[in-house]
């Protein structure tokens, strides 16, 4: 019993706040509109904390800077397609730019000249909000710019396989469905490639993966298509995870996680392992800021306000930094997942903002003291 | 063996839960409307007071009714807004944190063909809003403009009078309605040479005042006095709302000598209340939120019964995308002679709040 819920403490505090959820708002939380709803209003926590979990592999690695990057990238982004009147691909290209410059910088900052995480990306955090707003006071009167490219908003916001709202459309349905027997068969072939049996447990894991997904596809189909930020999210941890899996850095960022000592031993270059980790958290911090600039359809001056919060306390709950293994990004995803559902619940019932977040903040504690006790042996 | 068991409860369980999701159908009655109002904020004073009597009100004609507040933040009203269209609202009554931000979701309400009505502040920058209430801002610079000319009798006036102003915030939509409405009402003065403008700051451009702030208004009065008013007197200062007033007023006790000049000001706050009964602010513009609820509560009453709206003016509100058709409602102003009276019998403030 003990060994179960050690193992798999993230899941079942998942599994209890949903439960929780579904009952206090009378199963509400699960009709399709609320189902496509966790992803469509928390993509952003989903792909940041992907970067995140990567960020936070080693000790004292955090990254505070990004609800203000995303703020800035979308200030960039309103003043590129909207004032200059660039084309949507340089666009893009541009602030990807933008996004790699600022990881490189506090990532140099970090690895090489030994600022501690905190304080460089604490700067970050505060110019990039004053220069997010700064630069759409100069451009817009009105606190916001509006005119963003139409392709811009297709490619980052609205459905794909778009259906009637008031019919079933098949194609979500079939792309989730195509989504979790690629990711299905993509674990079996990295379990066979380790050479470790398909066991029970991976077996019960593959099924219920494939029933979430086949549930997900049915909401989106039933609520008019799936959300292109839904699309995006999954390219970033598919990508993440066969990254980390699989590439020679990947596995250097494990090792790094697991033991920076040992790393070291092992000729793992650690600070320019570290540097990439800053780098992939800004990649992911632009991505995220294209989308809720197209989510917005204006570059706002209250884009990402908070977004960093709800990426730590996704990886907090996750028990990211409490691992050195590589089922990482999956409890990140779970993490993402379950504040989302926290965030949607509490609005589905109603609750006054303040209450929300005293009520966030007690679920998180809890979630991370239960791990932290089933894992106490482990880490004394 | 515990642990299989244990293993495959937990599973058919989790099973259960998920499938129960596909159940989850529409569940409410549908003879009772939903209406759906989403707010900015709870802190702010004006939209906890309004959203909590619309609330009451449309309660009242048996509609069930969700208000949310945002706390302020846009992601935080997108994602409410999406809520309360999951939530089956058949109407939704909207009053933006920031007007063109609301994209995605102004888009889900098209999607699901939900009328929306921007209260108060017009959302920009979306095809999917139906119709706007407000109080009339042009009339609003109109009665500032008309009240100087009484005042005054300026089409009798047997000398001239100098005038400067003070106008709103250039992001505000609104300012530059109070402005052209008192302006337009002046224009036959300015130009007869009846009302001369000393400082020759005679545009909108040139009088605005970011943010509606009060010591920015008081810096820029106290300049225009030190460089034109040392021995001439200002008689008219028409400040287009009580922060400016406030402004200006705080200027003139510390920098200037001469005859105390008419002050004009809108939104009858507190302390301007107090200045127009001291006599340092000669009237306020009055903008009754009951009337405003009132025609809200109208139009939501018209939609859903399928009546034509009520709107009367379709021509002014354009907000980026298409011309909204809005309700306006009478602003009225109130001097020292009526204020206690008209503030007190509505409610708005308590009579103690005056003395």
């Amino acid at each position: 019993m003990k060994k179960f819920l050690k193992l798999y403490s993230t899941e079942v505090v998942f599994a209890f706040v949903s439960l929780l959820f579904i009952i206090l708002t009378g199963t509400e939380i699960l009709r399709p509109m609320n189902i496509t709803a966790i992803f469509l209003q928390n993509s952003y926590i989903f792909i940041l904390a992907t970067g995140m979990a990567i960020c936070m592999t080693s000790k004292e690695n955090i990254d505070i800077s990004i609800g203000s990057f995303v703020c800035f990238i979308c200030a960039m982004g309103g003043v590129f397609m909207a004032v200059t009147k660039l084309s949507t691909p340089v666009s893009i290209i541009l602030l990807f730019i933008l996004g790699i410059l600022w990881g490189l910088l506090s990532g140099y900052l970090i690895a090489y000249l030994k600022i501690p995480a905190w304080v460089t990306t604490l700067s970050g955090y505060l110019a990039f909000r004053g220069l997010g707003v700064a630069l759409i006071n100069t451009f817009s009167s009105t606190g916001s710019i509006v005119g963003i490219n139409e392709s811009f908003l297709k490619l980052f916001s609205g459905k794909i396989f778009a259906s009637n709202i008031d019919s079933f459309g098949p194609g979500s349905l079939m792309f989730c469905l195509i989504l979790a027997i690629l990711g299905i068969l993509y674990k079996f072939y990295s379990l066979r490639k380790e050479g470790s049996r398909i066991n029970r447990s991976v077996m019960i894991g593959c099924i219920l993966a494939f029933i979430v997904m086949s549930l997900i596809g049915v909401s989106f189909g039933l609520t008019g298509g799936v959300p292109v930020s839904f699309v995006w999210m999954f390219i970033v941890v598919a990508i993440t995870a066969i990254w980390i899996e699989r590439s020679a850095e990947g596995r250097r960022l494990i090792m790094l996680g697991a033991n920076p000592e040992n790393a070291r031993i092992a000729g793992v270059n650690v600070r320019k392992a570290m540097l990439m980790t800053y780098v992939f958290m800004a990649v992911c911090a632009t991505l995220t800021g294209c989308i809720v600039l197209a989510r917005f359809h204006a570059s706002s001056s209250y884009a990402g306000v908070n977004f960093e919060m709800d990426t730590i306390a996704a990886c907090a709950v996750g028990g990211v930094s409490l691992y050195g293994g590589k089922q990482k990004i999956f409890k990140a995803i779970l993490g993402a997942a379950l504040i989302g559902i926290i965030n949607l619940g509490l609005s589905l019932i109603g609750v006054d903002m303040n209450w929300q977040w005293i009520i966030k903040g007690i679920i998180i504690v809890i979630s991370v003291s239960f791990d932290m006790y089933l894992k106490k042996d482990r880490y004394e | 063996m515990k642990n299989r068991t244990l293993k495959t409860s937990c599973l058919i369980v989790m099973i259960m839960i998920l499938l129960s999701g596909l159940s989850g159908c529409k569940r409410k009655d549908p003879n009772v409307k939903v209406i759906g109002i989403s707010a900015p904020s709870n802190d702010i004073q004006r939209w906890a007071v309004e959203t909590v009597q619309m609330k009451e009100r449309l309660q009242e004609k048996g509609y069930e009714v969700i208000v949310q507040y945002a706390s302020s933040d846009i992601s935080m009203q997108i994602s409410q807004i999406e809520n309360l269209i999951a939530k089956d609202a058949d109407v939704l009554i909207v009053i933006p944190v920031e007007a063109a931000s609301l994209g995605e979701a102004m888009d889900m309400a098209i999607e699901h063909k939900i009328p929306v009505i921007s209260y108060d502040m017009l959302i920009t920058n979306t095809d999917a809003v139906s119709y706007y209430t407000t109080f009339d801002n042009y009339k609003v610079g109109s009665i500032q403009g008309q009240y100087v000319k009484e005042r005054l009798d300026l089409d009798r006036a047997g000398r001239t009078y100098n005038i400067e102003f003070t106008a709103g915030d250039p992001g505000d939509n609104n300012a530059g309605f109070f402005y052209n409405g008192a302006v337009d009402v002046l224009k036959p003065y300015l130009d007869s040479g009846v009302l001369r403008i000393q400082s020759g700051q005679d545009s909108f451009g040139k009088c605005a005042t970011p943010s509606w702030n009060t010591e920015k208004a008081q810096q820029r009065a106290e300049n225009i006095l030190a460089s034109y008013y040392n021995d001439q007197d200002v008689d008219i200062w028409l400040a287009s709302n009580d922060t400016t007033a406030l402004g200006v007023s705080s200027a003139l006790a510390i920098s200037y000598k001469g005859k105390y000049p008419i002050i004009t000001g809108q939104d009858c706050t507190l302390i301007n209340v107090r200045n127009i009964l001291d006599g340092k602010q000669a009237m306020s513009v009055f903008k009754d939120p009951a009337m405003l609820i009132d025609a809200t509560v109208k139009m939501v009453d018209e939609i859903i019964s399928g009546q034509p709206v009520t709107v009367n003016d379709t021509k002014t509100y354009f907000n980026g995308i298409k011309i909204v058709p809005s309700y306006l409602c009478e602003p009225i102003y109130v001097d020292k002679d009526n204020c206690i009276e008209i503030l007190t019998s509505c409610g708005f403030y308590t009579i103690d709040q005056l003395k």
